[in-house]
């Protein structure tokens, strides 16, 4: 296991920005995740990591030592392809051997460790199965154990749980978090998928237009997002537009409309700036009447839609903008009929403003 | 309504295109039966007895022979330069990629005619005691495009990724087309040999123009055979190679077939 380093990493398709110096550090035994919608270049930094892509310009480095000009096939790297790529022709410990037959391993030691690898991913019953003749979790941990067996510098997956149903991604996942801290593995994964994201990772670097956005703990990620993107991705979708109209001892006063509401102070803004103030659906409470100690905005129920544990419900605001408010179904009281007036309102804290 | 009327046309279509196909081969098979040298379809005595004629012609046994040993040394020949043409057609970034395409389908497309006489005219210069080396480099250009056009269909199907997974676990260029490109895509050469195969065993027109008084052709022989005589002899040695045929197909299929099964694509 090893520390991973990239410096200043451009990547470029013809007139295509794929990758815009990007400088990113995978300390060794961490756990990463490049997190972003498609084409925002995280699939194009993996594979340059990975060694299956040259950067255009900027380097990789592995343990110290600059990696930028060597092949994948050289890198001593575990990768779980999107696709799996389990060799069709080959059985299960077939493939699990192929990366330490290529490295030339002693026969004897090539059996043993494919012997663990696959007890690790508890597939050592189904080691003379050919992959079509395997379900797709098990097709899953094939592809694992085939990437861990040569004791990869740094184990590199890019979305492998796309193509499973929720409950067996659910399971992978667990696993997955399980095997990468026990064997304390250097991982990278890629994925669009900010709760997989959450939940596997010790560091996330949120990437939008070639740029990493944010780096940080998940923690850090989900509640205190860096830019108007984070929050979005992160699940933080009501923005309203406003203007700083006020500072006081330890908060702003922005103006949204005809109402004023405060928030606490956020260093990044200046009075009478235009900033875009944003708020988690989950966050937001709705009454039937103004509340006196809170900020509160008035809105009309457009749509009401049923979740289960929840109700999503869409307000019209005075000022023509939209709010979400998802409200906790055992909680609910007063009217929630499409046309009803109600009052949003939140805790000051839950609220982030981003300067324009 | 419409559809059951659309699949009884179609099956109707279907049966009528087998007809055509098959009906041919039948009569051949049934003429091969007489009794008397007369092509009569359905036979008026049954017989055994062409069978035994032609395999004592000893024209149709040479020439057997030689087709065989012509038509295998030419796959021999064929086979890894057209699947190293494909591959190299297969990782080429050139700009000329599909010209070169065309280009290596051309024996398909010129006239076996023209190909005979040119080759004539440059193998001219070879020895006349080497008859059967002139006849062997026309039947690798028969093998040839089909081998490259079965390869490269069957690479166009490979998923890249089998390629980049193989890379990153420490897999040569070399190595990677050895282990893992060429025994997936086997079943794609191996239907390139067959039919190049059975179209080189089979040739008349390129042939024609290579062969000598020692070495000839069964096509060739037949064919000359029945200048002079109509007899069910040559019904009976065709329904020989149909036999031969149809069995080998079978085998492949089966053979293949379930290879493919297991190589799940």
């Amino acid at each position: 296991m090893a520390e991973v380093v990239l410096r200043n990493v451009v990547a470029r398709y013809e007139q295509f920005l794929a990758v815009d110096n990007v400088s990113l550090t995978i300390g060794s035994g961490e756990f990463v995740t490049l997190l972003g919608p498609s084409g925002c270049g995280k699939s194009t930094t993996l594979r340059i990591i990975a060694g299956l892509m040259k950067p255009t310009s900027g380097s990789v480095l592995f343990a110290g030592r600059d990696v930028t000009a060597a092949n994948a096939a050289d890198r001593n790297i575990g990768m779980v392809f999107q696709s799996l790529a389990l060799f069709p022709h080959m059985t299960v410990a077939e493939n699990v051997a192929f990366g330490l037959k290529m490295r030339g391993a002693a026969v004897a030691a090539i059996e043993k460790r494919v012997k663990r690898m696959l007890e690790m991913v508890r597939l050592d019953q189904l080691s003379d199965r050919y992959p079509s003749q395997m379900s797709g979790g098990q097709q899953q941990r094939v592809a694992l154990a085939r990437a861990m067996a040569v004791e990869p510098s740094i184990l590199i997956l890019d979305e492998p749980f796309g193509a499973l149903d929720r409950k067996l991604r659910e399971a992978m996942q667990v696993e997955l978090h399980l095997l990468t801290r026990e064997m304390k593995i250097t991982a990278l994964f890629v994925t669009h998928d900010q709760e997989e994201a959450l939940m596997l990772s010790d560091s996330i670097a949120v990437m939008n237009k070639g740029r990493i956005e944010q780096y940080g703990t998940p923690q850090e990620i989900y509640a205190a997002p860096a830019t108007r993107f984070v929050a979005d991705f992160m699940g933080m979708t009501n923005f309203l537009q406003g203007r700083v109209i006020g500072r006081n001892g330890n908060g702003l006063d922005i103006s949204i409309g005809e109402a004023t509401l405060r928030t606490p102070e956020f260093a990044s803004v200046s009075h009478g700036a235009d900033v875009t103030f944003a708020v988690r659906p989950e966050k937001v409470l709705l009454t039937a009447t103004e509340t006196s100690t809170k900020a509160a905005i008035e809105g009309t129920i457009r749509q009401v839609t049923y979740h289960g544990d929840a109700s999503r419900i869409v307000l019209s605001l005075k000022n023509g903008e939209t709010m979400v408010a998802l409200e906790t179904n055992d909680r609910r009281s007063g009217d929630r009929s499409v046309g009803s007036k109600v009052w949003a309102h939140w805790a000051p804290e839950d609220v982030k403003v981003f300067a324009q | 309504m419409i559809a059951a009327i659309q699949k009884k046309a179609f099956w109707a279509w279907s049966a009528f295109l087998y007809i055509f196909i098959v009906t041919p081969l039948i009569c051949v098979i049934l003429a091969s039966f007489n009794q008397e040298s007369v092509q009569s379809v359905p036979p008026l005595q049954w017989s055994l007895r062409w069978y035994g004629e032609a395999l004592r012609n000893p024209n149709f046994v040479r020439g057997a022979l030689t087709s065989l040993v012509v038509a295998t040394v030419a796959t021999i020949i064929a086979t890894p330069i057209g699947v190293l043409g494909a591959f190299g057609l297969w990782k080429s970034k050139s700009r000329y990629k599909a010209a070169l395409d065309a280009f290596f389908a051309l024996p398909i497309v010129v006239p076996g005619l023209v190909t005979g006489i040119s080759l004539l005219i440059v193998l001219t210069a070879a020895d006349e005691s080497a008859g059967n080396v002139k006849l062997i480099c026309g039947h690798v250009l028969i093998v040839l495009p089909y081998v490259i056009r079965t390869t490269l269909a069957s690479l166009a199907q490979f998923n890249p990724s089998l390629w980049e997974a193989a890379e990153t676990l420490g897999a040569s260029p070399p190595q990677v087309l050895w282990r893992i490109v060429l025994p997936i895509i086997r079943p794609g050469i191996v239907a390139g040999m067959v039919f190049g195969f059975i179209l080189s065993f089979d040739d008349v027109n390129i042939s024609l123009f290579l062969v000598d008084a020692r070495t000839i052709t069964l096509p060739i022989s037949i064919m000359s055979y029945l200048q002079f005589s109509f007899d069910p002899s040559v019904a009976a040695i065709s329904t020989i190679l149909i036999g031969i045929t149809f069995v080998s197909t079978l085998l492949l299929e089966r053979l293949f077939g379930l290879k493919r099964l297991f190589a799940g694509g």
